[in-house]
């Protein structure tokens, strides 16, 4: 049995995976007419759009009316926003739900069903102040018991939320002290814990389910018939095949304009980028391959929008500096390992630019961010000083660095499904090669991954890591979170028990501090000691491209790399002009 | 033959129990359970799950239990005639696979209905095709048809499924925009009058039933010239073509007619078939089968289900085959013999 703790992780895993089936295509509509397959500086590879709006609709105000069509790859599982654990069921529950708060496209928290909130100055409390007048579909109101029944709910054992319930960790209760307002207790001032209230809110009188009455819960019909407080209500849902919602008229921001939202279940991209083609979709990821089959083709892109965004998730080499190996317990040398590696190259040449070199755990261009903070250069003579310096010399004239008769050898443990992955490790092992360094690789199957990255058993792994709603970084880099526990499995995601006694204490710092300026100082010093250290080679962030039919106006992808949907108050903003519809 | 039934259908049980326990073995093998899975498919945040909460999760759905104790739970529960609990969908094992979505679509909606549709469709198909084919070339072995026939049958049955599939989509859905290759309904089926639905759902499946069908069109064809064949050497025969008769005639009054007893094995290989789903047709074609079910049940280790899909499959075969044996006991005593 493959440890537990961390199954969390496949999801990122199976992200990377299917992010990157769409990753090495070409580029925006902007930069038609670039030979195919020419290497094109990444900098600027997510073409410039943010916003589908066609200019003889500029101004003009939005009309109700339309649907939009879209696949989704397998059904929902369920839609009651409690249970549901996967991608899917979020797709859609999260048109007929609301939040207490959400992210907007900045990655900056917005009320939704909280009309505000404020934190004590000790940080130890958050009251929100609940919007009123907010009905359910059902045409009940919406009360703070609503929000304290949804969080008990998922914080009943007997619940299968187990994914829901770290986030409130460091919750000590949830209160109300009258119908619209709710007080949150923490156990101690934590920053981070606004944004477990991304907290989808079920409605009391018709979920509340008698004590010890959880089992129940996960197979309650609101998973099949939901009823919430959100923009669309559940109209048609026929298993495999599809889902509809309609607009809810009662919606307190006001009707949303779009009549009608239906997802098509289609396995697989190829069938969708046909019936895109045909008209059936009004949306498509584009591939690698589909891409440079439609970049030239003017009926198809005077039709569409075209978006390129970088995904939130990032990939990395993590240096096991444990000591259980004699490399990387030494900064110079993870220096010089991200100084030999040629990143560029891998995003110029495999992802055909459709990406971005990485510098650090924290999203390029986010708050969190320190924009001082650049990727090393590829520069192979700085990776053979650093390794100079450190005694790794070349004596015994093999070609491979040694030093106290210890040649540099190593291995670098990938999961074997991702067959990307593999492909950038050829182009680093010839990188590292040239600077003395030798690299194999050890590709096995994912649990297997995960539990010997788990039992930090490697000596190097490439891996993909997105730190969330929230940088804060601690699970990934504090040193408490790279021990090992009596069972013999980490304590945390950090595998490569990194520690540096000034990143912990920044780390505790940002956690406790609310002003958003203070605790970005501390995430960006954070970022700089993590650049200097090196724990991990940060390699890339890989980007999507959408298309999505241009009858939708008002249509806006988020610089933050949430994409098109999921943010506040995203799809509720488009809408379709009378003369556009078919 | 009372007995001979009797002997066969207690053989079955050894054989389904052997069935089911090896195909729980190979999921239990597999790593991953239920809700490690990753079933996450795009971006936005999974937060870490507390070691102790998960435990309590597995134990809850009786996971933590060595495998012969979960398969002997599951034996039992099925003997008691309830094939389990979706751990995916959270809802009855048999809800899932014959009913349908929470809006209604009748059995039609249901994955087995979708399946026996489609595969209906694909069988008549190949039946259609190849039976002729087979008794055409029957007529002049050897000759310019049989060779021709066979040649193109055999290409036919080379060609990957999954690439023709893709090629129907790009000529007759995108190019040609001649027919629907995504789903089993239009957007208005619900508006239609019975005939127009029917039409719809010919429509929607007659690309998925040619990629079904084509790969099948050489077995089926050969088999039915083999059988002919054999049945034309016989005496009855010569005697048929000394009184006068036609050729044409023998072979489709005396001939055929005496050849439908082998072909009685082709029907019981072919029945399983429909109910088999198949995993990268219905994937490709959006077609909400049993096939695109299994997969789904594979990716998210909802044993239950895997379970069921097995036993589905296992049971068709078991029966048809016992039908075939039956049926040829009856009208050939020499069967019931013991070897």
């Amino acid at each position: 049995m493959k440890p537990p703790r961390r199954c969390s992780h496949a999801p990122f895993l199976a992200a990377a995976l299917l992010a990157f089936a769409a990753c090495s295509g070409g580029g925006g509509e902007e930069r038609k007419g670039v030979a195919e397959g020419a290497s094109r500086p990444a900098a600027d590879a997510p073409s410039a759009r943010t916003v589908g709006l066609l200019p003889e609709f500029e101004g003009r105000a939005p009309e109700p009316g339309g649907t939009f069509t879209r696949a989704l790859p397998a059904d929902p599982v369920t839609l009651n926003p409690v249970v549901a654990s996967d991608q899917i069921s979020f797709l859609v529950y999260k048109w007929i739900f609301d939040p207490l708060i959400d992210m907007n496209e900045a990655m900056e928290p917005v009320g939704v069903l909280a009309e505000s909130w404020e934190t004590t100055p000790d940080g130890k409390a958050t009251t929100f102040h609940l919007r009123r007048g907010v009905l359910w579909q059902d045409g009940k109101p919406f009360t703070a018991d609503d929000v304290l029944f949804t969080y008990e709910a998922a914080m009943d054992p007997d619940v299968d939320a187990v994914n829901k319930r770290p986030a409130f960790t460091e919750v000590e209760s949830v209160r109300k002290t009258d119908d619209h307002t709710v007080v949150v207790r923490w156990k101690s001032p934590y920053a981070p814990g606004l944004a477990a209230w991304v907290f989808y809110v079920m409605p009391r009188h018709l979920c509340a389910y008698p004590k010890g009455g959880g089992k129940a819960f996960n197979t309650s019909p609101a998973g099949a018939s939901p009823v919430g407080t959100g923009p669309f209500r559940l109209g048609e849902w026929r298993r495999g095949e599809l889902v509809v919602l309609e607009a809810n008229p009662s919606y307190f921001r006001g009707r949303p304009h779009l009549d009608r939202l239906v997802f098509k279940i289609v396995p697989q991209s190829q069938t969708q980028f046909a019936a895109y083609q045909t008209g059936q979709l009004d949306m498509a990821s584009l591939s690698a391959e589909q891409w440079p089959q439609v970049r030239d083709d003017a009926a198809f892109l005077r039709g569409s929008w075209i978006f390129e965004y970088t995904s939130r998730q990032f990939f990395y080499i993590g240096w096991n500096m444990d000591g259980s190996n004699p490399f990387f317990a030494d900064a110079r040398v993870r220096r010089a390992m991200t100084f030999a590696m040629n990143r560029q190259g891998v995003v110029d040449k495999i992802l055909v630019g459709h990406g971005a070199v990485a510098n650090g755990p924290f999203y390029p261009g986010g708050w969190e961010s320190n924009p001082a903070v650049k990727p090393y250069p590829h520069d192979p003579a700085k990776a053979m000083a650093l390794l100079d310096e450190a005694g790794w010399k070349d004596s015994d004239g093999d070609g491979i660095r040694d030093r106290g008769g210890v040649r540099f050898s190593f291995e670098c443990l990938v999961p074997a499904e991702a067959e990307m992955f593999s492909r950038w490790l050829e182009v680093f092992q010839q990188d590292l090669r040239k600077v003395g360094v030798e690299m194999s690789v050890r590709r096995v199957e994912w649990g297997v991954f995960l539990d010997r990255t788990h039992r930090h058993a490697f000596q190097a792994c490439l891996s993909g890591w997105n730190l969330g709603d929230d940088p804060d970084p601690h699970q990934f880099l504090h040193s408490s979170q790279g021990k090992l526990l009596p069972s013999g499995q980490g304590a945390g995601q950090n595998d490569v028990s990194y520690s540096n006694p000034e990143v912990d204490r920044l780390i505790e710092v940002q956690q406790g501090t609310f002003d958003r300026e203070e605790r970005r100082e501390a995430l960006w010093r954070i970022h700089e000691l993590v650049a200097q250290d090196q724990p991990h080679t940060y390699l890339l962030l890989g980007s999507q491209i959408v298309a999505v039919r241009n009858r939708f106006q008002n249509v806006r992808v988020s610089r933050a790399g949430y994409g098109l949907f999921t943010w506040y108050p995203s799809l509720l903003e488009w809408w379709v002009p009378t003369e556009k519809r078919s | 033959m009372w007995a001979y039934a009797a002997r066969r259908i207690l053989l079955m049980v050894p054989t389904f129990v052997l069935i089911t326990a090896v195909v729980f073995l190979a999921v239990k093998a597999a790593p991953g359970n239920p809700f490690s899975a990753a079933r996450s498919t795009g971006e936005g945040a999974v937060r870490q799950m507390n070691p102790a909460d998960y435990e309590a999760m597995l134990a809850r759905y009786g996971l933590d239990r060595p495998w012969y104790v979960q398969y002997g739970k599951w034996l039992g529960s099925l003997l008691s005639g309830s094939l389990g609990e979706s751990f995916s969908e959270r809802r009855p094992v048999s809800q899932v696979l014959f009913g349908a979505g929470p809006s209604g679509g009748g059995f039609l909606g249901s994955p087995l209905g979708a399946t026996l549709c489609l595969n209906g469709l694909a069988l008549l198909l190949m039946a259609g095709l190849a039976v002729p084919i087979g008794l055409r070339s029957a007529l002049r072995p050897g000759g310019f048809f049989d060779r021709f026939a066979s040649a193109v049958l055999y290409v036919l049955y080379s060609l990957p499924n999954f690439w023709i599939a893709i090629l129907l989509i790009l000529l007759f859905g995108v190019t040609w925009d001649l027919l629907p290759f995504m789903g089993m309904r239009s957007d208005g089926y619900d508006s239609l009058g019975p005939a127009e639905r029917a039409l719809d759902l010919f429509r929607h499946a007659l690309l998925p039933a040619i990629c079904l069908a084509y790969g099948g069109l050489a077995f089926v064809a050969r088999f039915t010239r083999g059988a002919v064949l054999e049945v034309l050497s016989r005496d009855f025969v010569r005697v048929a073509r000394a009184k006068g008769l036609s050729v044409r005639q023998v072979l489709l009054r005396h001939a055929f007619r005496n050849a439908l007893l082998p072909m009685l094995t082709l029907g019981g290989l072919l029945v399983p078939a429909l109910v088999s789903g198949s995993v990268i047709i219905e994937s490709l074609f959006a077609w909400p089968g049993l096939g695109q079910l299994y997969m789904k049940a594979v990716f998210t280790r909802d044993y239950p289900l895997i379970l069921a899909e097995s036993v589905l499959g296992a049971a068709v075969v078991l029966f048809s085959t016992l039908a075939v044996d039956l049926a040829y006991s009856a009208a050939d005593p020499r069967v019931r013999q013991e070897p």
